[in-house]
Order: C-alpha cells, then structure tokens, then sequence
C-alpha cells in the first residue's frame, strides 16, 4: 500500500513540473510584445508644421532686415495687394495663403525700393541658399525658416503655380522686384523670388 | 487483504494514466518550441497562433501615421500676374525728361522767334 502511495506522490510531483512548462510557453509570448513595439515605433517622419497663426513680424538677420507685418489681399483685378509704396520698409503678408509655419507655401511682400527710397528687400537678392527666416506669430512662437531656393525670374514668367502651389510641408515666399527699372512702364522688370522651408521646431 | 491491494493497485493505476495522459500530451505539445527555441524562428511560428490578437495591435501603429495628414491644409486664392514692389529709385526721372523736352522745345520756340524778328526788322 504504501509502495502504491509512493508511486502517486511521485505522479503528483511529476504532473506539478508540467505546470511549470506552461508558465514558460507565457514567458514566450513576450518577445511578440517586442515586436509589436518595434512595428509601433517608426517615427513620425511625416511634415511638421505649426497651426495657423496671424504673423505679426519678419526678422532676416543676413540682410539686416526686420519689420511688422500687415495683412495683404487681391486687388480688385486679382492681382496681389502689396504694402503701400510710401512706406517701402514695411512688410506684409498675403492672408488667401497659409499663415508661416502652417502647411503650405506662405507668402511675404516688401518693396525694393520705394519714395526714392531703399527698401524692406533692397537686399533679398543677396539671400543664399541655407539662410535663416524668422517669423515671428501672434501665438508667440517664431517661425524658423532655412532658405531652399533663389531666383530672378522675369515678371511676364513669373511662376505662379510654382510660388502659390500646394507645397509637401510648411513653406515660405518672400518676394520683391529685380532687375532693370522700365521708366516707361514705372515698374521693375524682374522679380525676386525667396523659397524657404520651415526648420522644424526643437520642442 | 490481498484483493483489496489489488483493487486499490488498480485504482491508482487508473489515477496514473489519467493524470499521465496530459502530462504526455503536454510534453509533446511543449517539445517543439523547445528545439526551436532561437529568437527568429520563435517569432514566425508565434505569429501565426497569436493572429486573432495581432492584427489589432499591428492596426494601432497606422492609425497614428493616418493622424497626421489631419492637420487640414488651408486653402490658398492664387493671385494673378507678378506683385508689383518696387517704386523705383529715381521717381523723378519722368519730370526730368519733361522739362529736359520742355526746355528743347522753349530753345526752338525762341530760336524761331527770333529768326521771325530778323527778318521782319530786315524787311522794315
């Protein structure tokens, strides 16, 4: 009888191992929660931009440029209001356009010269590529751009899809004139033309 | 005595088997994971077992990635024709060019006066 006990403890003792076994399996499952972590993990690499906000200042330090902004529209033929020209140092931006740091391309007027006067972007011809624009907002943050792209493009070329088309990220225009000045026709020739994308912000 | 051994022998060898049948199936279900135990292939035959629940959390990591095209991209009026910021620094350059042609045309004017006078004072 007692040979009989000793075999069913024994049996007991050996189901009680196969316990164990099962805790294991569970151990198993969690390299799957490893890769399930590691499919969630791809950073978000998509476009960074800011939510819309009334710009209220225009900073270029390599030009040594700086002025408020004030809100522009269309003209009642469609053509794009600029700021006034007895005010050359003032700057403006288009508001039928993203505001700087919202998606898409934002748009930044200034005179070259005016009332005999140099400009707010006498000198944007002089802007490379790599150089920094800040834009300052009402939400009170500043936009940070790096320049992508200059031109001088002819006034009868100029490219409007290529200025006000859907951009992938948050993009920026300053524009001005350039070239030779038509006395006759009281108007530049040229255009000048800005493209910079906005740094993404550190916070 | 010895019938009663016998039929408690009987008992507990019934007990064996049942309580020995699952150990020997779990054994055999726990065996081949075992060998296999390297990381690579552990994952591809998990996998497979635990689809009713991957397919959730393999869903949650693109829902984060469908998010951010929800920043709506505002829409934008295309201005025709090229803006016009630039006034020009030498404004005064059209006067300039009327009084030069204004000045022309006074010499001329009182060239051809005084020609006229000539004459009449000679004809006289």
């Amino acid at each position: 009888m007692r040979k009989w006990l000793g075999v069913a403890v024994l049996v007991c003792a050996l189901t009680g191992c196969s316990g164990g076994q099962g805790e294991e399996q569970a151990g198993q499952s969690q390299p799957l929660s490893t890769v399930q972590s590691d499919a969630a993990s791809p950073a978000a690499n998509g476009t960074t931009a800011l939510p819309a906000s009334t710009p209220t200042e225009i900073s270029i330090p390599k030009i040594g440029a700086r002025s408020s902004l004030i809100p522009l529209g269309l003209n009642a033929d469609q053509t794009i209001q600029v700021p006034p020209v007895d005010q050359p140092m003032q700057a403006g931006w288009y508001d039928k356009a993203p505001t700087p740091g919202e998606l898409g391309p934002s748009i930044i007027l200034g005179h070259v010269d005016g009332n005999k006067k140099p400009g707010i972007f006498f000198r944007l011809k002089e802007m490379a590529v790599g150089d920094e624009v800040l834009v300052s907002r009402q939400d009170g943050r500043t936009a940070q751009f790096k320049v992508t792209h200059v031109e001088q493009i002819a006034k009868r070329e100029f490219p409007t899809d290529k200025v006000y088309g859907d951009t992938q990220g948050a993009e920026l225009r300053l524009i001005t004139c350039g070239g030779q000045f038509d006395q006759a026709a009281h108007s530049y020739k040229d255009n000048i033309i800005v493209y910079a994308a906005l740094v993404p912000p550190v916070s | 005595m010895r019938i009663r051994s016998t039929v408690a022998g009987l008992v507990l060898g019934a007990g064996v088997l049942v309580l020995g049948a699952p150990i020997a199936l779990a054994d055999n279900s726990s065996q081949p994971p075992a060998p296999t135990a390297s990381p690579a292939s552990e994952r591809q035959r998990q996998a497979p077992a635990a689809q009713p629940s991957e397919p959730s959390s393999r869903v949650r990591p693109t829902v984060p990635t469908a998010v951010p095209p929800a920043p709506q991209r505002p829409s934008i009026v295309k201005p025709v024709g090229a803006p016009e910021t630039g006034g020009g620094m030498q404004d005064s350059s059209s006067g300039a060019g009327a009084l030069v042609i204004g000045g022309i045309a006074l010499v001329v004017v009182a060239g051809g006066g005084s020609v006229a006078y000539r004459r009449l004072r000679k004809q006289s």
